[in-house]
């Protein structure tokens, strides 16, 4: 039989070893020799007692602990409160835009009033030019533009990220103007206020 | 269509049955088993559940076995305290996760060597100073008996300080809390034959040290 593995030494040292290795031990001075020094070695590593700091300690770890715990418990509750607040404004800009997408023909001919460079949803992403059609001065856009920028795609459902930019940018200023309308009018309701983050 | 009740009791019709409405919603019934005679798992199940105070007394019965694996791995005691402390606020902020595979303790120590093993990585550990000694010293009947085993425990803190990181966290569960390989192997996140090997070179490891020290 080969010598004894680490493995099985560990196992001969803890009582655990199979009995051919047992066996091999007792015939092995090699493999008893190893065997020792492990013993040895276990006995000078159980010198170092536990540590054992003033019995004080403990009561006061438990209050530090606690006292953290709770602040992190404080953070995460404010956390979800704050996105429950979003909630509706989310919701309901999601649901806008999402529905946007949805009517908005895919026969450009079909609209009235479009504005010169604006495309037809589905061949916007390459067509689009950006700076072109973000007209700054255009307030229904700005409120559109801020409001999608909270947006997960978790809160747009099933619609891929930038599907809502591209969404904005297929509707004229008829559309926008009735989208932020609507989206004022819902921000104005008293579940969609947001508290002020430094009165929290 | 319809007709209202109002108009059938207006025209002197009333019915010869009553209609009594029951809420059919049943708040669940609260649970008065007192936390400390909950087990660790119920006790998870109740911090999830939002009460604090069931974590509190997981805190309370894990603290001593999370000091002391921190301890070992840092050999200060305010680091150890500090390492503690993260070791239940990243177990608080993973209680959800915890799936009961292992035991809770088991997963605290998993915790453990790792927040250790991170914070040793980035700041090496402080060997104890031999001012430690007469503390130490101080608990036996016969002090100087008692500084010369201080002193023999802060060589061999020193020596462990010294040993490769799994070594170190493989010969520290095994010797100094008595976890089994399985046991050590699930908090290590390694195999059995692993853990074997790793706690074999670390006691010829550490054998050397403390004799290349003594010569």
């Amino acid at each position: 039989m080969h010598h004894l593995s680490p493995e099985q030494l560990v196992d001969l040292v803890e009582g655990q070893a199979d009995p051919a290795a047992v066996r091999h031990a007792s015939a092995c001075d090699a493999c008893r020799g190893a065997a020792d020094d492990l013993r040895d070695a276990m006995a000078l590593a159980g010198a170092d007692g536990a540590p054992e700091p003033s019995p004080l300690f403990w009561d006061h770890f438990s209050t530090r602990v606690g006292a953290a715990v709770r602040a992190e418990a404080e953070v995460r509750a404010r956390r979800v409160s704050r996105a429950w607040r979003w909630m509706p404004v989310s919701a309901l800009a999601a649901a806008a835009l999402v529905a946007a997408l949805v009517v908005v023909p895919r026969d450009a001919s079909r609209l009235p009033d479009r504005p010169a460079g604006a495309v037809v949803a589905g061949d916007a992403a390459a067509l689009v030019d950006e700076d072109a059609l973000a007209t700054p001065d255009d307030a229904s856009w700005m409120l559109m533009s801020d409001l999608s920028q909270e947006l997960s795609a978790d809160d747009a459902g099933t619609a891929v990220p930038g599907t809502a930019d591209r969404a904005l940018r297929q509707l004229n200023h008829a559309e926008r103007a009735a989208l932020a309308d609507l989206l004022r009018e819902e921000m104005a309701r008293p579940s969609a206020r947001i508290a002020d983050p430094a009165g929290e | 269509m319809a007709t209202g009740a109002g108009e059938w009791l207006a025209r002197g019709i009333s019915p010869e049955w009553t209609l009594r409405v029951v809420a059919t919603t049943k708040s669940a019934p609260r649970d008065t088993t007192p936390l400390d005679a909950l087990d660790d798992r119920a006790l998870v199940a109740a911090c999830v559940g939002g009460r604090l105070d069931a974590f509190d007394l997981i805190v309370d019965r894990h603290k001593r076995s999370v000091y002391q694996v921190c301890y070992r791995f840092v050999g200060r005691h305010e680091d150890a305290a500090d390492l503690s402390q993260e070791v239940f606020l990243r177990a608080y902020r993973g209680l959800k996760r915890f799936r009961g595979d292992a035991s809770l303790s088991t997963w605290l120590y998993r915790i453990g060597v790792n927040v250790c093993l991170n914070k040793v990585s980035v700041r090496q550990p402080q060997q104890t100073s031999l001012d430690d000694a007469p503390q130490l010293a101080a608990l036996t009947p016969d002090p100087s008996l008692g500084l010369i085993r201080a002193e023999a425990a802060t060589r061999v803190r020193a020596a462990v300080a010294r040993l490769p990181r799994k070594q170190r966290a493989t010969l520290i569960l095994r010797v100094y809390h008595d976890l089994s390989h399985q046991e050590i192997a699930t908090a290590l996140n390694t195999s059995v034959g692993a853990v074997k090997a790793n706690f074999f070179h670390a006691l010829g490891n550490l054998k050397k040290l403390l004799a290349s020290e003594s010569r």
